[in-house]
């Protein structure tokens, strides 16, 4: 009896203290949790303090400040004169420097303005490469974009040339978009259709005085430069997604309205990332272009690139182009006939990326033109960007 | 005559079916992450119709502004953002592009849950980017601890609110009872990390912040020097050093880190490595906020057992 009575006792102990931890257990973190509750709400007064002024400081007049540096260094194994460089041969120097400001100008919209010092056979020409007005925030999903601009034509033609994978221009966009891009003075409309998958639909109107670098204003023609694009977009399967679009472009040669070159052009890319550790990407782009003359002699060319880039680390990058261009049916005095001339161009690199704000590349060119002996060129580009870099496009 | 009929009801059959989306009466949210969606999800239920632009397994830092994310901003009535820049490098020219001008910055449709929570690794005084990939408000991975996600809860609903007024009882019980559910949970895992108080750890990335505060763990080193930078091989012999030295346990990572780099930090230095789905649908049982939170623990526990 004695027996039980000990066993009751400690049972009774052994139990109670359970109970009297458990409690004293839960106590504790229920402390921790109302404290950790109500800390948020003594702090709540402050934090608004600091919010309203992260907000005074968003709506200031202060526009985002970007630099970016781009410098080539040029080797040409062959000395060939095949193709016409912005570089003189052999050579390292700033290829060109880009600063740019831009920020919401009002409720309406925003507001970019950007110049560059770009380097012609050794001489610095600054210009204005862009300065636009975006309203953003029209109906019926409506976008207009009105000044003076990279127009939107095909993919590499509005991508800034420090954000291009590769050091220079595919054989075709030299031929139809000049050695960076096609900006004018215009306007551009587009809608974003109310389908379940996205497709941008986007019209344009330019000044037309000239087509490619120039620096002078051009001449005025019977008609403006019209542009069309299509966008669309397909989510394949987790990161991988293609975007794939079709452009139009009519533009007056001269001041003869019959004179005049319509430009078709279709782009695909597909990527695919993984964070920041390994990517893929694979662009082509194909395009052709009509010049109409009152003579009667008309001019048919056409191209594509393609390159496949991929990074399985997370700062190196490697990639491969293919370029072919035609002239179709031009004549050749050495054959004496119509020729299709066509001229073809392999590139591969490797890049070294640090961070997003920097890279070095090296890359290596053969360029197999036609008529002319085989170009080999090595070049090493290091680029960096100071500020405030806008998110890149798809 | 009966044919082109047909082609018509079709074809105005297939466009109100492509566009049926855009004339739902539900309150369209679209989130960055699977995180805010799920506590979305329990504060709007079916008052609200949910897209997250990224998935479970993605590193929100690094996503490309896609332009699907632009046609679903474009149809919402609300974007919720981590913020703190976490989503800086991609989601500006989303919204920018989306065309909605309910959703840009400073209006009611813009809510950037990270100004309902307190920070922590706030920078003061002058920084550059040679510190790495510093994020100036404070640090951005902040959902992991479970308390901020009833402040998160709390922000979401109040957006909700302010957007869809006539439901705001609605919303606010909601968030009541999402409250009550986290608190009960969070009691649960502090019970069941309590062993581990005290434990060091070594991290991959600066996201463990606010975890290892919560659950009491010692952060004793971060494998990353700076903040985003891949780590060199010093930095990497380093950590080796450290962790045989100190009898590091074990190594906490995230899906979308460096793995190759912190197997090879765990095989030449003898401990252990766990990745932790620290994401909503980051990994197999982490369907909702809650139960990612709870596999986070679990799988931790068992490794410092």
């Amino acid at each position: 009896m004695k027996q039980l009575r000990i066993l009751f006792y400690l049972i009774f102990l052994f139990t109670m203290t359970g109970v009297a931890l458990f409690a004293e257990e839960s106590d504790e973190f229920d402390q921790e949790i109302n404290s950790a509750l109500e800390d948020k709400k003594e702090n709540d007064s402050k934090r608004q303090e600091i919010q309203r002024s992260n907000t005074l400081i968003d709506r200031a007049s202060i526009p985002n400040i970007l630099v970016a540096a781009d410098m080539v260094g040029q080797w040409d194994a062959t000395k060939n004169d095949s193709d016409i460089q912005a570089l003189s041969r052999d050579t390292a120097n700033m290829r060109e420097v880009e600063f740019g400001f831009n920020g919401a100008v009002d409720q309406w919209g925003l507001g970019s303005v950007l110049f560059a010092v770009h380097n012609e056979n050794g001489k610095f020409f600054v210009e204005l490469h862009e300065a636009y007005f975006e309203f953003n925030q029209l109906p019926w999903n409506l976008f207009f974009k009105v000044g003076k601009y990279f127009i939107d034509a095909g993919r590499l033609n509005s991508i800034h040339r420090h954000d291009w994978r590769f050091t220079q221009a595919p054989r075709v966009h030299k031929e139809f978009f000049d050695f960076e891009a096609v900006d004018d003075f215009g306007g551009e409309l587009s809608i974003l259709m109310p389908w379940n998958f996205y497709q941008e639909i986007k019209l344009g109107v330019f000044s037309g005085k000239k087509f490619g670098h120039a620096h002078d204003d051009g001449i005025t023609k019977a008609q403006p430069l019209f542009t069309a694009r299509i966008k669309n977009f397909i989510p394949i399967v987790g990161n991988l997604g293609s975007h794939f679009g079709f452009s139009y472009l009519r533009y007056n040669i001269d001041q003869n309205p019959n004179n005049y070159w319509q430009t078709g052009g279709t782009d695909v890319t597909f990527k695919w990332q993984s964070g920041k550790h390994m990517s893929f990407e694979w662009t082509s782009e194909f395009w052709y272009r009509n010049e109409k003359f009152d003579v009667g002699l008309d001019t048919n060319k056409y191209g594509y690139y393609s390159f496949v880039e991929f990074q399985p680390w997370q700062m190196w990058f490697f990639g491969v182009r293919f370029d072919e261009f035609v002239l179709a049916d031009n004549f050749d005095p050495r054959k004496g006939k119509l020729v299709d001339k066509i001229d073809y161009g392999q590139t591969i690199w490797i890049t070294l990326k640090p961070s997003e704000f920097s890279y070095f590349r090296l890359s290596g060119e053969r360029q197999d033109y036609y008529g002319k002996k085989d170009n080999y060129l090595i070049l090493l580009q290091a680029d960096f960007i100071l500020g405030h870099h806008p998110a890149h496009r798809y | 005559m009966k044919k082109k009929y047909i082609c018509r009801v079709n074809l105005l059959l297939i466009v109100l079916i492509g566009t049926s989306s855009i004339f739902s009466k539900r309150l369209k949210v679209v989130t960055t992450s699977k995180d805010l969606a799920s506590i979305a999800s329990e504060i709007g239920k079916n008052l609200i119709e949910i897209t997250s632009l990224a998935g479970g397994g993605d590193d929100l830092h690094f996503l490309h502004a896609r332009p699907d994310y632009i046609l679903k901003t474009s149809r919402a009535n609300v974007v919720l953002l981590i913020g703190a820049d976490l989503e800086v490098g991609w989601l500006p020219l989303v919204l920018k592009n989306s065309r909605n001008a309910k959703v840009q910055l400073g209006q009611s449709g813009y809510c950037d849950v990270s100004r309902g929570i307190t920070l922590l690794e706030k920078q003061s005084g002058l920084i550059n980017r040679q510190m790495g990939d510093v994020h100036a408000q404070g640090n951005p991975h902040y959902w992991i601890d479970p308390l901020n996600g009833i402040r998160m809860a709390k922000f979401i609903s109040n957006c909700f609110s302010s957007v869809d007024k006539s439901n705001a009882s609605i919303y606010k019980r909601n968030f009541n009872s999402f409250r009550s559910k986290v608190i009960k949970l969070t009691k649960k895992l502090l019970r069941t990390m309590k062993p581990h108080f005290g434990k060091k750890v070594i991290v991959y990335h600066r996201e463990f912040s606010y975890f290892v505060k919560r659950f009491r763990l010692n952060l004793a080193m971060h494998i990353e020097d700076k903040p985003g930078a891949s780590p060199s091989p010093g930095r990497v012999r380093e950590v080796i050093e450290f962790i045989r030295k100190n009898k590091i346990k074990v190594i906490l990572t995230t899906p979308w880190n460096n793995i190759g780099v912190v197997s090879r930090i765990a095989r030449e230095s003898g401990t252990r490595f766990l990745v932790l789905p620290m994401q909503t649908g980051a990994a197999p049982g982490t369907s909702t906020y809650l139960k990612m939170i709870e596999k986070c623990i679990q799988l931790i526990d068992k490794k410092l057992q």
